[in-house]
Parts: structure tokens; sequence; C-alpha cells
């Protein structure tokens, strides 16, 4: 047995590669990439790629999910107009060529990568190619009857393009009983090709129909055995007659891995991995160690199938990680009926993962749960090559059905479950429909406790790439689907890029969606393409840290693409924009905010001058940072632009403590979809009372005799008012002055306190002085702090 | 008893009963028997009567028998009489109770006579009449609670009851409760509403309904004065009807009435007559009518049944009514198989005489537009008319089966059925789909397979085609009228919200079977445009009427245990394919004859019901069994008809069967539907029609949906849109937008002008007016013109100095003869 230690990163994307293709005029917009020509870089070999695109010139930048080395080539000489039906972006600029090199170290694991194209006006949206070992070549454009097929020799990969009614033919040679793997990737390249693949011997006679692949959707894949020596010919088409979708068709002498089995690995133990093909045969074992994780925990790892030998042949297979324990089924458990009665109850959290090996087959395991609490699964299958569409059931120790998960629109799902009481449950793994066979792979994490799930809201404003400014702005509305994590989350970004700020750095208790600042480093280059992720973890501590998904917002933008490549789920790219003038200057910058306690109010205005025309009508939103708690802030524009006042109005309940705090606040501009932002600089914001007693009081009370008082009044703020001072609740013995009014300008009274002559010697007595005045709108009312004299004997 | 007693003491009976006072109830005047049938026995139903109660009662029916076996309803003209008035009378052809005791009916008639002992009982005892079993078969007889009247859901001048009395406990407070007691009034029945009103002496919209002298009048007053009582919880309920005489009677003209007499079979063991309760109606309206008595009388050469209703109860007899045809010759015609046997076999008995066979050149359109939908083209018709062999037909008829063209013709019509449209299955849905089907079709799949992989289908619609069946119903209900339309033939909508009216159908059946499918759920997936059809292990249905938990119900078998059966379809599907179960063979046999004989055996081809019984009832059960014995083949059914004679027939009646539309004696000529009559301008013209989206020379019988393509051309002449299951969407009624596409519509027009059409090639080839024509004519209708055609096209061509555009002229002309717009 081979122990096969791989290092490896979850993020891809932490090797980018850049390059400056100079020589070219400035670009005027944002780059738009709309195809790569060949769609397929080859592992351990340098690929010339054609990209076209528009506005692909001045300093250009080539970001890969993937390590690669970029050698530019130039502007294709013979670039033409393209007539791709996804041009979309290029309506303001003709689609241009452009070539480059893309060298990928040996040993990357084949499958999906991306690439994008960065200027310091922007950057492009993601292509997807394919890491592929095949050699590529590109589909002969007449092709379209059985009289043109284009020959091809096994093994080799076309790229091809949909000419709607029209089939694309292609033929080869084979020998009787030679077995030729095939498959079309399109809907895992994002495009939308919906494949029906046929083939035919010389006379006509159907041998091979492919359509739909349980795993793979509209991406079909088949052995096909030659009943005799001769020539095939292959049938390609879109099954709708849809034009302009593209297709990359991969034959291959070797069946292709379809997933591993188990779909999860832990971090940090080794386990025995197979690979199934698509025969269903299985591969392996091989033993598999994942040292350690780089990236956000769960993961997906790319493996190729290289890691296990006999399944040797193109590709790769997708693998969950993992840092909780994976309880594998074992022929044991995996009957639901068996698990009901001999298993010990699993600890959770773990993720159990198994194979639905057989249709109608059920898998079961045991755990302990408590009443009122809630257990959270979540399966994996599909998004790790797996046709398995999960179906959680919980049933109690008897076997009784309690509960399964409702049905929704994904193949994954995502579920609580209450137990009704304290005791041992089972949960069952079927398949929804009840299939089952050697690649039928799942995975369930199962958590006690509430948990939460974030995501970039699928939002038309809304995007997962940016270009942004050096300490530029971009925002992203998030949602949290909270399952029983009411708490507040916090908020953190991870990026190989230091010097990110998110803001506010928190969801609020409770909150399902709100907007979040990404404010960019200083330092972040023209050009320069960031990949990032952002995570939350419940402020209690407890539990994992959750990345942020983008799924919906790919799925809706790549709607062939139902399982994006894992490494593009929750990857924000921003990229570095050419030094823009501000769109506006604020000032002050900083200062001191008085807020009366007793009030719970104060104001503060700053002037906004609005420096650009594109930011003439566009919206300014104040993000504070470090308020005191219960202290709020409300943001009021006073007057017309461009040279305008915003009140700033801090709130908080009455008798706040005494303070001081230093604010300070994130203005955010937005139009068009931009953001720019500006710091505020340190605002003090001191918390306390309007008005201060200072008194002095005589050593004792001695009856018979007068004494004075002496009280001084501080103010607090700019409006000074009279003051009336008074004795509160003189006791018995003593007798004093009627209140007396401080004017407005003075700040020192003294209140004459008379002693009786039959005062009890002897005994205490405490006084208060009491002073009213107002504050603003508001009476004031401030009591000294009561002092206690003994009346003495003269 | 005695069937057949002396002259001299029939005729003392008879003197005796006259004496005796039922000297009023003899029809002395009446004929002995119908002109020109000789009467040698008589057979009176019942044959001896026993009557229970005050109110009871027997319906008579007397029949002669001639002597070469053929019956003759004498009960109208028969002669009848008690011996003992006191006991029991004769009313019209009804014996009633008067008291107890025991006397004897003598009937005469024909020159025979029968005495049939009468024994009344039980008079004296306490008879009220039943809320369920009389009062409510009364409202239903007079037509009050139909649909059209007090029945429909809102009822009618704010009286509303249940449809037909299937809720009966809501219909008596309605008609004690509601409208201030009016109805009703037990303490003088004669103001109750619900006598003034159908008797109008309060107006009443729906006017006279009920007369004194009829049945119900006495029923509903007496239910009125007795209190307007409920039935008693443990009053026995009717589990039954029987009809006298029972189904396959064959009657010969002039014999051509039967009365009817219907009895009521109830839970106590106990039978009565409900003759005058029951409603009759007739199958066809044409051949037979039939009294609200129950008098049947026949009206043409034909089958009817006579549809008789008693509560929820339905029988329907089925009479043949023959006649002598004195000039008819049964032609000496081959018999290829079983269906010109039985077809033959049918004609016979009708008197009707078949047609010979068609011409060789209209069994090859016939045979090319049934199989392929398409023309031949000339050169395929040239061989065929020149191919000498006497097989030739069968040969074409194999060649044609195996085209890829027929199972791409066929997927149409089943995509029809289930409403294949883009709207139902998704933009990619309806390709694979439709692919699925054509391939079922290439494949032959059996019919049972086809069947069990549609409706136990699950999974991806996109992946799994077949589920999208579940996808284009919306919930169990709709799944089960869908299966019943296709699958059964039977359309059981009406059971949703109440009993059927008109057949077996109950609310708790199609509940019942709606427990089959509702654990069918769907669900999106991140895919775009896909479904997932999945079963879950609970879900129950719930009657809405009466709150019941319903089980599984299958048809003929009742409630079943499905137990824990992880997929209860797979009960249903297990019965529905078995080859035990005839009826799910014989609809598609059905419908199969339908698309190439133009006219089910039941017609419609999915309305199979009691009341809508087969033309040919041998044949259908016949070609049903020969579809399970071939394990379920249609194709090999397809070719049995096709081979057969009675599918080749001549269009053309001869003067012995020229009435006949529906028992095969000729080739009922029928208009060419949207899809291939667009196809075949496109191949007369040899301009195909372009279907965006669709790869060049795909036909407009290839199109996947309907929706997919909007042709106006196609929407004129009947295509469906497939929003139901029902074949009846698809409609070929001539209309105005048919006759302005011919005369002038774009898609003519556009292809007689184009330049590379067929006769402006022709012309630009060098060829003769002559040959043109004769391209034109093989083409068109597969034969050369004749020479009148050819002289008036020649002169036409040469009286215009533009060749094409007399060409134009003439191609014109033949596209709007009959010949070419017909299947003939």
């Amino acid at each position: 047995m081979i122990c096969a230690r791989v290092a490896f990163s979850t993020a891809a994307w932490t090797l980018a590669v850049t390059a400056i293709l100079t020589g070219f005029a400035t670009a005027q917009g944002p780059p738009t990439l709309i195809h790569v020509r060949p769609a397929a870089v080859a592992p351990g070999r340098t690929t010339e790629l054609v990209l076209t695109g528009t506005h692909l010139s001045g300093d250009l930048r080539l970001w890969t999910s993937f390590p690669a080395r970029v050698d530019w080539l130039g502007a294709d000489a013979q670039a033409q107009p393209t007539s791709d039906r996804n041009a979309s972006s290029g309506k303001d600029a003709p689609p241009v060529q452009v070539r480059c090199q893309l060298t990928v170290p040996v040993g990357i694991a084949g499958g999906i990568g991306g690439l994008t194209v960065a200027t310091p006006q922007g950057t492009s949206d993601v292509q997807y190619v394919m890491i592929d070992d095949l050699p590529s070549v590109a589909e002969a454009s007449d092709n379209h009857s059985p009289e043109l097929a284009q020959p091809l020799t096994v093994p080799t990969a076309v790229e091809g393009q949909s000419d709607g009614t029209l089939s694309d033919f292609f033929q080869f040679e084979a020998r009787q009983g030679e077995r030729i793997a095939c498959e079309v990737v399109a809907s895992r390249l994002g495009w939308d090709y919906d494949a029906l693949l046929r083939i035919c011997g010389a006379d006509g006679t159907e041998y091979l129909l492919l359509d739909d692949d349980p795993a793979t959707g509209a991406d079909p894949r088949g052995l096909f055995t030659a009943p005799k020596d001769g020539l095939y010919r292959i049938e390609l088409q879109d099954h709708r007659y849809k034009a302009g979708g593209r297709y990359r068709l991969r034959l291959s002498h070797v069946p292709f891995a379809t997933c591993a089995q188990p779909l999860v690995v832990p971090v940090g133990i080794a386990t025995h991995l197979t690979a199934t093909d698509i025969i269903g045969q299985r591969h392996g074992p091989r033993e598999l160690l994942i040292a350690a994780a780089s990236g956000p925990l769960p993961g997906i790892l790319v493996m190729p199938v290289a890691a296990v030998p006999e399944a040797s042949g193109s590709g790769s297979v997708l693998i969950g990680i993992t840092d909780l324990p994976v309880m594998y089924e074992s022929p044991a458990d995996t009957s639901a009926a068996s698990s009901t009665v001999q298993t010990p109850p699993i600890a959770l959290p773990a993720v159990l993962a198994g194979t639905l090996q057989q249709p109608g087959e059920v898998d079961g395991y045991r755990f302990a749960a408590r009443k009122g609490g809630s257990v959270q699964f979540r399966a994996m299958s599909r998004s790790l090559g797996s046709p398995a569409v999960v179906s959680l059931r919980v049933a109690d120790a008897t076997g009784k059905r309690l509960a399964e998960n409702p049905p929704t629109d994904s193949d994954e799902p995502v579920w609580a479950f209450v137990p009704p009481a304290d005791g041992v449950y089972q949960l069952q793994v079927s398949d929804l429909i009840g299939r089952g066979g050697a690649d039928y792979g799942y995975a369930v994490v199962a958590r006690p406790g509430p948990s939460f799930a974030l995501q970039l809201k699928n939002d038309k404003n809304n995007r997962w790439r940016h270009a942004v400014p050096p300490g530029g702005v971009l925002a992203l509305d998030i949602q949290c689907q909270r399952q029983g994590e009411d708490g507040p989350i916090e908020l953190a970004i991870d990026s190989p890029r230091a010097g990110w700020q998110i803001v506010p750095g928190r969801l609020p208790a409770k909150a399902n969606e709100a907007r979040v600042y990404l404010v960019a480093p200083q330092d972040l280059a023209p050009g320069e393409t960031v990949s990032l992720h952002l995570v939350g973890r419940a402020s209690s501590g407890e539990g994992s840290t959750i990345p942020l998904s983008t799924l919906a917002m790919l799925r809706a933008t790549r709607p062939a693409c139902p399982y994006p490549p894992a490494w593009h789920d929750g990857l924000l790219l921003v990229s570095g924009l050419a030094g823009e003038s501000p769109w506006f200057r604020v000032e002050p910058v900083s200062g001191q905010v008085f807020l009366p306690r007793q009030v719970g109010s104060a104001r503060w205005e700053v002037k906004v001058h609005r420096l650009s025309d594109a930011f003439r009508q566009g919206n300014l939103t104040f993000i504070p940072l470090s308020l005191p708690p219960n202290v709020s802030v409300e943001t009021k524009r006073k007057d017309a632009g461009p040279h305008e006042t915003w009140e700033l109005t801090f709130k908080g309940p009455a008798n706040l403590p005494e303070s001081s705090h230093f604010v300070r606040f994130l203005l955010v501009g937005e139009a068009g979809g931009q953001f720019h932002g500006f710091w505020s600089g340190d605002i003090e914001l001191q918390v306390a009372s309007p008005l201060r007693l200072a008194v002095q009081w005589p050593a004792a009370w001695v009856p018979g005799q007068v004494h004075s008082v002496q009280v001084d009044v501080t103010r607090l703020g700019s409006d000074p008012q009279p003051v009336e001072l008074r004795l509160k609740t003189l006791p018995r013995g003593l007798r004093g002055p009627e209140p007396v009014t401080l004017a407005a300008d003075a700040s020192q009274a003294t209140l004459q306190v008379t002693v009786a002559e039959d005062a009890p010697v002897g005994t205490d007595l405490a006084l208060v002085v009491v002073a009213k005045t107002r504050y603003g709108e508001t009476n004031i009312e401030v009591e000294s702090v009561p002092h206690t004299l003994p009346i003495k004997a003269p | 008893m005695r069937q057949f007693v002396a002259c001299q003491s029939l005729v003392c009976l008879i003197a005796m009963a006259l004496e005796s006072g039922g000297a009023a109830q003899a029809k002395e005047d009446a004929p002995a028997s119908p002109p020109g049938v000789k009467v040698t026995r008589l057979e009176v139903f019942p044959s001896q009567i026993e009557l229970r109660g005050a109110r009871a009662y027997r319906q008579l029916v007397v029949t002669g028998i001639a002597a070469d076996g053929s019956l003759c309803d004498l009960t109208a003209i028969s002669q009848m009489a008690t011996t003992d008035s006191s006991v029991a009378v004769v009313e019209g052809t009804i014996v009633r109770a008067r008291a107890d005791g025991r006397c004897q009916l003598a009937v005469l008639a024909g020159g025979q006579a029968v005495i049939v002992p009468v024994e009344v009982s039980g008079t004296a005892e306490p008879d009220p009449i039943s809320f369920q079993r009389e009062t409510l078969a009364v409202l239903t007889k007079q037509g009050c609670n139909s649909g059209a009247c007090h029945g429909s859901p809102s009822g009618k001048g704010g009286f509303r009851l249940s449809l037909r009395g299937f809720d009966p406990e809501l219909d008596r407070l309605t008609l004690i409760r509601e409208d201030g007691g009016r109805r009703t009034n037990p303490l003088d029945p004669d103001a109750s509403l619900l006598l003034d009103k159908p008797m109008m002496k309060v107006p009443h919209g729906g006017g006279l309904k009920l007369t004194r002298r009829e049945p119900g009048y006495a029923v509903l007053r007496q239910w009125i004065a007795e209190g307007c009582q409920p039935d008693r919880s443990d009053a026995p309920r009717c589990v039954g009807i029987e009809v006298y005489p029972g189904t396959g009677q064959v009657l010969k003209r002039p014999a051509w009435q039967r009365q009817l007499a219907v009895l009521a079979r109830l839970s106590d063991g106990s039978v009565r007559d409900v003759t005058e309760l029951a409603c009759f109606s007739s199958s066809d309206p044409q051949v037979a009518e039939v009294s609200p008595q129950g008098e049947v009388r026949g009206l043409a050469r034909g089958e009817a049944a006579i549809l008789v209703r008693y509560l929820e109860h339905v029988a329907s007899p089925v009479f043949t009514f023959v006649q002598d045809v004195p000039e008819l010759v049964w032609p000496q015609l081959p018999q290829v198989n079983y269906i010109d046997e039985l077809v033959d076999a049918k004609l016979r008995q009708l008197g009707y005489a078949p047609s010979g066979l068609a011409r060789d050149e209209e069994f090859l359109r016939r045979v090319y537009l049934d199989v392929l939908g398409q023309l031949p083209t000339p050169e395929e018709t040239r061989q065929f008319l020149a191919d000498s062999r006497p097989d030739k037909r069968r040969l074409l008829i194999d060649q044609l089966l195996s085209r890829p063209e027929h199972a791409r013709f066929w997927a149409l019509k089943w995509g029809d059925l289930l409403r294949l449209t883009t709207q139902q299955v998704g933009p990619s849905g309806v390709f694979k789909y439709h692919r699925w089907l054509e391939r079922a079709f290439a494949q032959n799949m059996p019919y049972d397979e086809f069947a069990r992989q549609l409706l136990l289908a699950r999974g991806s619609t996109l992946e799994n085609p077949p589920a999208n069946f579940y996808r284009t119903t919306s919930d169990a209900q709709d799944s089960v009228e869908s299966v019943c339309q296709l699958f059964l033939g039977a359309r059981v909508q009406c059971a949703k919200c109440h009993n059927h009216p008109f057949e077996r159908w109950t609310q708790d059946d199609y509940y019942g079977l709606a427990a089959f499918f509702n654990r069918v759920q769907k669900k999106k997936s991140p895919r775009s445009d896909e479904l997932w059809v999945f079963v879950t292990a609970s879900g129950e249905v719930t009657q809405p009427r009466t709150g019941k938990i319903m089980k599984p119900w299958l048809p003929g078998r009742g409630t079943v245990d499905a137990g824990d059966v992880p997929d209860r379809r797979e009960t249903f599907v297990q019965w529905l394919t078995s080859p035990d179960n005839l009826w799910f063979a014989q609809v598609e046999a059905n419908r199969i004859w339908s698309f190439v004989m133009g006219r089910g055996l039941v017609d419609p081809p999915d309305d199979f019901r009691e009341s809508n019984p087969p033309s040919n009832a041998a044949l259908l059960d016949a070609l049903a069994r020969d579809l399970v014995a071939h394990g379920f083949d249609r194709r090999h059914l397809l070719r049995q008809i096709l081979n057969s004679r009675t599918y080749q027939a001549d269009f053309r009646p001869n003067p012995f069967n020229q009435d006949d539309t529906r028992y095969g004696s000729h080739y009922l000529p029928r208009m060419l539907t949207a899809e291939q009559l667009l196809d075949a301008i496109c191949a007369v013209t040899e301009v195909p029609e372009p279907l965006e989206g669709l790869p060049a020379g795909t036909r407009a019988t290839q199109l996947p949906a309907p929706d997919l393509v909007k042709h106006e051309f196609l929407k004129a002449f009947g295509q469906p849109e497939r929003q139901t299951v029902c074949a009846c969407e698809r409609n070929t009624e001539a209309n105005l937008s048919m006759a302005i596409q011919f005369f002038n519509g774009p898609v003519i027009y556009q292809k007689l002008r184009d330049p590379n059409n067929r006769f402006r090639r022709l012309l630009a080839a060098g060829r003769a007016p002559e040959a043109i024509l004769d391209e034109l004519y093989l083409a068109a209708v597969c034969r050369m013109p004749t020479a009148e055609e050819r002289a008036a096209a020649l002169a036409h061509l040469a009286s215009k100095n533009d060749r094409a555009a007399a060409l134009e002229d003439i191609t014109w002309a033949i596209l709007n003869t009959n010949e070419f717009l017909f299947q003939h």
C-alpha cells in the first residue's frame, strides 16, 4: 500500500498569475472576456491561448484559479470581430483577441479551472477552462454531415460549437473490442450546450446513444466498445438545436473517473480512498493523508486520479475535506434496520459518509440528542460528483419515522431536526428516488446546536467581482440563513492579500440580511487582482467558521452550470482600479461631540462637498464604527448639494454612564453601482451630564448659627442657561433659603442654612443640593452627592 | 307456471277476469302481433309475481317468439287481466297490489296466452316512502336535480340540490328547512312548493315537470304527507339494479320495440320493481329512442345501448336492430384475418354489404398518410403501381412500418395526448420527451412497458423524459383524470365533485384512485428547466365530502391494501398492465383503430362507458386479445389492421352500405390533419416549410410541440394546443380560416410562387406540360390525371402566355380538390 501524502491548498486561487502586456493603447473601459480558445490547458505543458474580449489592452493581467505562468504573445494580428452570442459586453467596443502562453506545473489536478483578465479599468468575468491532459483539436467548420465527418485519433479532445440545427460529425477507426470512453464537457464549463451524442457504424447503425448523465446532467458520458473493426461516426448536437453553445468532446481509451469514495475525508487522518469510473468500476483503495488545510473548512479538494493509480486516465475526482470526525458506513451499520439496534450512537458533530450501493438502499446512523435542541444536517453529493440526490429522514429508536427533510430546490438538503425527547435517534440516508450504485456516495455533516449559512444575495445589483481604487470600497449584500443561531455573527476576510477591512464587522443578532462594505488595501495596485473570501463565525464562539457562498449568484449567471467548480463558490475577486479622483470631501474630518446623558441625544454637523459629477445624485451612507453600547446614529441631509450639510444625531437612552468614546465613520458614496469610501478621523463622543455641581459644606452644623453652603456650577455645552439651586428636603432643625437662581453667566452661589436653637446635638444630617436648568428643550435636574454632617454643640 | 294453456281454457279465464271487473284493463282492440310476425310462443316476465306491500308493482314484459326464433315485444299490445281485481290490478302494462291474497294474471297476445300466478302480501303493513330510494329517485327522474336545473353548483332560483341526489342528507335538509319550510308542508302536502312548482301551480322557470298522473307525484306527495321523514338507519339500501331483458337482444324489424323492466336489489335481499322510478336514455338517438316508461323503439339499423339509471346504479343493455334487405346479395370478398371475419359478421347481421377493395393508388396514399403521415413521392407511387406482386400491399405495409418517419408521426399522436408542449414541460424537456416518444415507437416499445415507463416515472424530467408525464399533471387528481382518460378511456372528471351522473364512477372511486398518485411529488433542482419527480413515504387522500381517508381502489377489484409498498403506483400499474385486464388493451387497440380508420370502435376513443358501447364489441375484444397475445406489440396490431380488407376497403359506398358510418362496410374519408396537410402541400410543391429552430427538412408531422413553432396554417386546420389529454382537442371541422388559407393564404401562395417549386423546375428542365401534369397529379393524389382533367389543364395552359402562371392555377386547383384534402 502506498501512502500518498498530498500537500494541497483548498483555495487554488492562492497562486495567481499576473503579467503586463504593454505597447497597446490605454483601454477605455473594463475588460470583458468572451471566450478562451482552447478552453483547456494541460498540466506540465505550455498551452497557447487566444483570449477574445473587449478592452484587452494596456496593463493587462491574467488571474488563474490554478497555479500557472503566463507569457503574453501580443495581440492577434488576425483578430476578427467575434460573432459569439455571449459577447454582450462588447456592445461598446469591438472584440479583439490577444494571445498568451500558459504553463501549468506538473501534478496539477485535472478539472475545471478559471481565469480572468484585469486591467487598471477593472476585471473580466471568469472564463472556465479545463485542466486536461488530452490533446485539444478544434472542430472543423464543415463537419455537418456523415460524409464530412471530421477524422479523429483517440485519445483526443475536440472543442466545438453548436451550429443550431446542424449536427457535428466526427469519425474514428476502432478495432473490435476496443473501448473508448466518451464525454462531453460543456455545462461544467458553464457553456449552454445540452449534448446528445450518438455513435454509429459506417452503415448508420446506432451503437451508443448518450444523453443526460445522472451526475453531470447535460454533459453525457459513457463507454463505447467497438463491435468490430471499422470506422465509426460520432454525431453530436445540442438536443434543443440551440446555436452558439460550446462543447469539449473528450475521447480516451481509459474510462474517466467520476467520483471518489468516501466523498469526504478528515484532515490529518489517513484515509483509504477509491475512485469510481464511468462504467461503475472502483479502483483502489489507496491511502490518502491530507496533512493540513489552508482554507476554510469544510472545503473541496480536486484530487488527481493519479492518486489512485488503477483509475489512471484523464481527469480528477472531487473530495470534500473536513476538520470534523468522519464516520464511514460499515457493513454493520449500512442498513437502516441493523443500525437501530447494533451500533452505538455516533458522537456529534461528525460527518457521516457512505455509498448507496444498491437501488432502494437506506443507510442508518444512530445519534443521541436532547429534547428541544436541534441537530443540523447538511448533505453533500452532487457537488462532489455523485449522482445521489440525498433524502434525509430521522426515525426514533424503534425505527418509526419522525421527520424528513422537506423538498427544496437544492439537491443537497440542509435541514434541522428538533428532537421531541431525549433519546437515541437514527438518521436515514437514501436517494430521493431510490437509486443506488458504486458511485452513489454521500456525506452528511451533522452538528448539534444552532448554525447558520451566509450567502451573497442573488440580486442584480450585487456582484462577486469588483474593481476599486486603492483604499476604495465595495459593497456586498449578504444574507444569513439562521438555523437556530440568532446571535451576532462576526465577519472576517480571508485573503492572501493583507490590508482588507470589513465594515461593519458583525451581523447584528437576528439579522437575516445586511450590507457590508469591504475597504481595499491602500496599496492595491491598479490591475492587481485579489481573491478573497468572506467568512462568518457566531459571536458565541461556538461552531465552525462558515464561508460566504456565492452559489446562488453563480447559478443565476451561469444557468447551464448548476454545480460550479468548488473554487468558484464564495470567491470574491477584486482588481485595483487606476487612481480615481475622490467623489467627495468631508469637513470637519474629526472633532468632539458632547452627548448630555440626561438628554440622550446630540447632534454633529459635517459639510460634504461633492467633487465628481458622477456622484452628484449619488447616495451617501455614514457607517459608524465602535459606537458605545446602546448608542445609535441617525443621519440627515439638511440641504442640497453639491456642498451640503449632514446632521448626525447620536442617540442613546437617558442616563448613559459618563464616558468618552472615539468613533470613526466610513462614509460610502454610491452611484451607478460604484462605491467610493472616505474614512473620518476620530470623533470623540463625550457622554456626560451638562451640569455638574461642586458643593462646599461647613464642617458641622451648630445650633443657633447660620452656615454658608457654597455651590459651584459647571455647565457643558454651548448654550448656558440659568440654574435654580435649592436644598432638597431639609431635615428637622435646619432651615434653608428659598431656591436661588444663578444667572446664565454666573457659576457660583452661596446658600445660607440656619440651624435651629434646639437642633438635637449629636445627630447626623444628610443634605443634597438640587440644581435645575434647561439643556436645549430638555429640563435638567442634577443633584449633588448627599453629604452628612453632625450637629455639634457650639 | 303454465306457459301455454288451451285456447278454450284461456277464453274462460279471460271471461272470468272480465266478469270480475277487469274489463277496463283489457285492450280489446289492440292488434294481436306486429304485422308480418307469426308468434308461436309467448313469454311473460316475470313468470310469477309476488307483490309485497300496498304500493308494490311489477312491470310486465311480454315477448312473442316466432318460429325462426326471432323476438317481438308484445307488451304494449297484449291483453291482460287479473282474476281478482281486489287482490291485484293491471294498469297499462303494470300489475299493482291491492290487498293480500292470490290471483292469476292472464296475458293474451299474438294468439297465445299465458297465465301468471300473482301473490300479494303485506298490504296492511306500513310502507312509508323511502326518501333515498323513492323521493330522490323521483327528483332525478323528473330532472329536478340535473346539472341543468337545481343540481347545478349554484342551483336554480335559489333552490339547490345535490347533483342527481348524491348527497341525500343535504337534499333532505334543503327540502324541509330552506325557504322558510315552504317547499314541503306535511300539514297540507298540496300546498308544498315541491309539488306546486313542477306542476306549474306557481311560476316555475323549468316549466311543467310533473303531473298527477305520473308515479312521481304520488311518491312526493306521500313523502310530504308522512312528515318528510328520513330513512331509518336500518332501512334497506339499493345495492344494484337488473334490467330485463338483458343486453345483447337482437330485434328484427318490424319488431323493433322492447319494454324494459328495472329491478332494484336491496341490501335486505329483497327485490323491488323500480321501473317507474328509473331514468332511461339512448346512446344513439338515431338508432333507438326510449320512453320515460322504459319502452325502447328502434329507428334505424344499428346498435344502441339503453342507459338505465336508478340512484347511483347504472345498467346499459345493448340492443341490435336488424332488418331484412331483400335485394342484398352478400359479396364474395376475401377475409384476410379475424378483423374481416368479425366486421363481416356484424355487417351481415345489420344487413350492410361491404364495399370492395380500394384502388391501388388510393390504398397507397391512404397507408402512407396513416403510417408515415406523408404522401408518397411520384417515384414511390410509380414503383408501387407498377409492382405486379400479389402481396405488394403487405410488403409495402411492412416497409412503411419500419421507416423512421412512422415513429416520428406516431409520436405526434401521442404528443397530443401527453400534453407535450414547451409550456408544460419546458424548453429542454419538450425535446427530450418528444425524443423518448419517437424512440419508443421506433423501437416498438411494448405498450404495457410504454405505460409502465410513463406511470412509474420518477427522477429528473430531463434525464428520464417519461417523468414529464407528472410534470404535466398538476396534482394527484389531475393524474387520476389523465391516467383514466389515457389508459382506461374513462372520463372521470365528474366524479371529482360528485358521483358520475351517467356512469358507475363514484366520488369514492375517484379519490380511491387518487390514493395511488397522491404521494407523487415534484421539486425543482439547481439545473435550469429540470424538475424531479419522486414518491414520498406518507400522505393520504381525504374524500372531500365525507372526510374519509381513502384507501387505494381499483376498478373491478375494489379497495386494495397497499400496505407498506414504497410506491403505490406499482400496485396500480401492475393491475393496469396485467394481461388479464383486457380493458387496458381495449383502449389502446381502439385508439390504434381510430387512428387509421378515422373512427374508434368506441368513439370518441377515450370515452369508454356503458352508455357508449363499441360498434363491434367482438372485434374490439379480439383486437385487444391480439394485442395482449403479442406482448402488447402495437406495430403488430397496426399491421393486422392495415392488412385487413376492412382497412383496404373502397371509400365509395355501395347501395347497401351508404348509410353506414360505424361498422366498417366502407372506408370513411377524412380530412388530412393540419400537419399532414402542410406536409402534403410541401410535398406536392416540393417547397419545404421552414420551421424556425428545427433542422431543415423537419416536417410538420415531426414537430415536437405546437408551441415551438407558431404556425397560422396549422392552427387554422386544427392543430391542438395540447392543453388536455383529450383526443378531442384536434379539430378538423371545416371553418372559414381553412377556406381563407386555401384561397389566398401565404403558405400556399408562396409555395406556388416559389421559383424552385416542382413545376417551375420541371418547366426549366424542359419537361412537356403533359409530363408536368402527371407529376403534379402523382404527387398530390397518387394517380395520373384523367382524360377530362388533362384536357382541361392543357386548355388552361394553352390559354395563358405564362406557363408557370398557368401551372400555378392548375396546382392550386389540385390542392383545392377534396381528393387532395381528404384521406380516402
